[in-house]
């Protein structure tokens, strides 16, 4: 049951529009190789990422190009562990990958079609730049796909230049064009975040009829990234379209960034270590009200628009110069700390005269300052 | 010469340049002081942003939260008395609770500063807040006519905001704000404080609001307030901006409660390259670098146009095609060609690592 009104709810809508959710295919690995301050793990741990993407469901893996040798062993390498996973790589120019393997080919390549034709698992045809293509272009490059060659294409908007509207235009174009050829294509989306807008525009390419987004954990990729894997399940789940477990998020999270030593900004939606963290009063009180009543949905909800608990976090609140009694009273309560009006004042003094969130060792020093029996 | 691209993007770009003229109130100094991670400025670090917020063509500035405490009080005349020394092109505004405390704090800055103030009122609506506080309807409506009636009697010029207006009944909404306008405030604003808009959402909400501003008869203008809680914060407020509200707010950084609020420097920059704004957008990295500097953020590196890899080109096919079109004398379709956004508009350049990565 609904218990706030919801806005984003079309109340007009059919329940049968909702579209299935899309596949999507994660880019982490190969994403993790264009991003300049990172450094690739080993083999092993590189295979460890690739096991935890498999706990949130993610199952079809861009590893990168396949004339890298560390891909050709890390594909080797998932399918002898049984990771059952899809893996795809990028295929070089030249010959077709011998492996039974599944491809991406960048119409780039002069000799695309021929080499799609000699590939021997599935593959699909990369329209690389598509945002930038004119109607004309496009209609001439789709009429060069051979019938029963590829499973789809990828509309890869590699400047990160779409807008949501502009992705679903595309999108739909594609779809029409391949119709009038005849050609039951799926059509994916591949969108960068060089203006901010990755993640809506996915959203808008799959409610368009894209079948498969692409994405990386935490954005990675070359210059602003790609659409960012975490938020795209969020923004999933959220609409009801996704009934995977992410409870796992957190530890996924966890793991990823540490195999890949990453320092991640605290202001990342969902996994960001600020995401479900407040030092405000008035927050703090409304909080601390959902929890005295015992109702956990509501404490979940009150102050996000993220249930943290379905993504494996807790609601967080802490003391700073914008706090009010409830924060005290709150982190008090959580750490088992008996409270007194002294100590209460105390804690909020401090915190006004600091000019940022007080850490636990500031405010234990202060609790045992106060009530020495606590320590 | 043809254009170097087709744009897909069209025509929503150009049905957004159609519409009247956007105002931006900047959020950094008040919302985004509420970041988790932030350091509270001092004073002259915080005069630094707000001119730079000018430098940028920003209209209007949330300065703080006065009842928040002396602090907050002293810093917020400080700058409002800036603004009115140096004849700064920008509207000043504190926040408060819709409590008289709260009402008669802002009333006090404005006084002590010696210039009339705008005050951002709120009050929660939604019906989870109203049952973790224990709230009825008929009792949020006398708070709100107590409120506005003293901000309005204080001289001040009112903005009614529902806290969590995206998941709050419409009933209640129009209630709310009818009282609002009816005693005197004369722009409301429509808030995703939770950061659970999406931009249909958006549409919906800012049509709904339309009419009912429409039904009180009074001109009253509309604002959009979004976060960041599931990353669609830009395409929400460009939405909003689509969907017709007069003014927008963002941070610099995007530094707000939670993960935060829209960015400034991103809504600026999508609006300039919608062609709706033409403002100049080449302090924007300066404004991002005294944010990043003096509230101690983290700036990650692939912020979309600041961010020190945002056009950063590391990979060996994407450096052989840049090459090509340098080669070629073609300046302006090399610094496009991999970055929706030119690095030049912002006052920055297009970077060719040394290292190529594949």
């Amino acid at each position: 049951m609904n218990v706030f009104h919801d806005w984003n709810l079309d109340p007009a809508a059919s329940p049968l529009a909702v579209r299935p959710a899309p596949r999507l295919v994660d880019h982490t690995l190969s994403c993790a190789r264009l991003t300049p301050a990172l450094e690739l793990p080993g083999a092993e741990q590189q295979l460890a990422l690739l096991a935890a993407l498999r706990r949130l469901g993610l199952k079809h893996l861009c590893l990168g190009s396949w004339c890298d040798g560390q891909v050709r062993r890390l594909a080797e390498g998932c399918a002898e562990l049984q990771l059952q996973l899809q893996c795809w790589v990028e295929a070089p120019p030249g010959p077709a990958p011998p492996a039974q393997l599944s491809c991406y080919f960048s119409h780039r390549q002069k000799s695309w079609f021929e080499s799609i034709k000699e590939a021997s698992g599935e593959c699909v045809l990369v329209i690389q730049d598509a945002t930038r293509r004119t109607p004309a272009e496009l209609v001439e490059l789709l009429g060069k796909v051979p019938q029963g060659a590829v499973r789809g294409v990828c509309l890869s908007d590699d400047g990160g230049r779409a807008t949501p509207a502009g992705a679903a235009g595309l999108v739909r174009f594609v779809q029409q064009a391949l119709a009038r050829y005849d050609l039951p294509l799926e059509v994916e989306w591949s969108g960068r975040n060089d203006r901010g807008l990755a993640l809506a525009s996915s959203l808008a390419a799959w409610q368009a009829g894209a079948s498969t987004l692409h994405c990386a954990f935490f954005g990675l990729g070359e210059g602003c990234g790609l659409t960012a894997t975490e938020v795209l399940l969020a923004n999933l789940a959220l609409a009801g379209v996704l009934s995977d477990d992410l409870t796992a998020m957190a530890s996924v999270s966890a793991e990823i960034t540490g195999l890949l030593q990453l320092d991640l900004p605290g202001n990342l939606p969902v996994v960001g270590h600020d995401a479900f963290r407040t030092g405000t009063g008035v927050h703090a009180s409304a909080l601390m009200k959902a929890r005295q009543k015992g109702d956990h949905h509501l404490l979940d909800l009150v102050y996000s628009g993220v249930p943290a608990t379905a993504f494996g976090y807790t609601q967080l609140v802490e003391i700073g110069p914008m706090a009010g009694a409830s924060n005290v009273h709150y982190w008090l309560h959580s750490n088992g700390v008996e409270g007194n009006p002294e100590l209460v004042a105390a804690l909020l003094a401090l915190a006004k005269q600091s000019p940022r969130m007080l850490t636990e060792e500031q405010l234990w020093s202060a609790v045992r300052a106060h009530q020495p029996q606590q320590a | 010469m043809p254009p170097l691209s087709y744009d897909w993007n069209q025509p929503e770009e150009a049905l957004l340049g159609c519409r009247p003229a956007i105002e931006f109130q900047d959020e950094t100094l008040r919302d985004g002081l509420q970041c988790p991670s932030v350091t509270d400025p001092p004073p002259e670090a915080k005069l630094e942003i707000l001119h730079l917020m000018v430098a940028l063509g920003i209209h209007g500035a949330d300065l703080g939260l006065p009842a928040a405490g002396p602090r907050a009080v002293a810093d917020s005349v400080t700058l409002v008395r800036e603004i009115r020394e140096q004849r700064l092109p920008i509207r000043p505004s504190c926040a408060g609770r819709t409590l008289p405390g709260d009402v008669d704090a802002i009333a006090e800055v404005a006084q002590a500063a010696g210039m009339r103030l705008e005050a951002d009122l709120f009050l929660g609506s939604s019906p989870l807040r109203q049952s973790a506080e224990g709230w009825t309807l008929d009792g949020q409506l006398k708070v709100v006519e107590t409120a506005v009636r003293h901000g309005v009697m204080r001289e001040l010029d009112v903005m009614f905001v529902t806290e969590d207006t995206i998941r709050s009944a419409p009933e209640d909404l129009r209630r709310l704000y009818t009282v609002a306008i009816e005693c005197g405030a004369r722009r409301l604003c429509l808030c995703d404080t939770v950061g659970h808009a999406t931009p249909d959402g958006v549409r919906r909400l800012v049509a709904f609001m339309k009419s009912v501003v429409r039904d009180s008869g009074e001109t009253v203008a509309l604002d959009w307030h979004g976060h960041r809680d599931r990353g669609l914060d830009l395409a929400c407020s460009l939405a909003a901006v689509e969907a017709g509200v007069d003014r927008v707010h963002g941070t610099a950084l995007g530094i707000g409660e939670r993960v935060g609020n829209t960015p400034m420097e991103q809504l600026l920059l999508n609006l300039r390259l919608a062609g709706v704004i033409d403002n100049d957008l080449g302090r924007l990295p300066d404004y991002v670098e005294a944010v990043h500097t003096h509230c101690q953020v983290p700036l990650p590196p692939n912020w979309p146009a600041v961010g020190r890899d945002s056009f950063r080109v590391v990979s060996a096919d994407r450096q052989r095609l840049i090459h090509d079109a340098l080669e070629r004398g073609r300046l302006e379709a090399a610094e496009t060609l991999f970055s929706g956004v030119p690095s030049s508009l912002v006052g920055r350049c297009l970077q060719v690592s040394k290292e190529p990565r594949s």
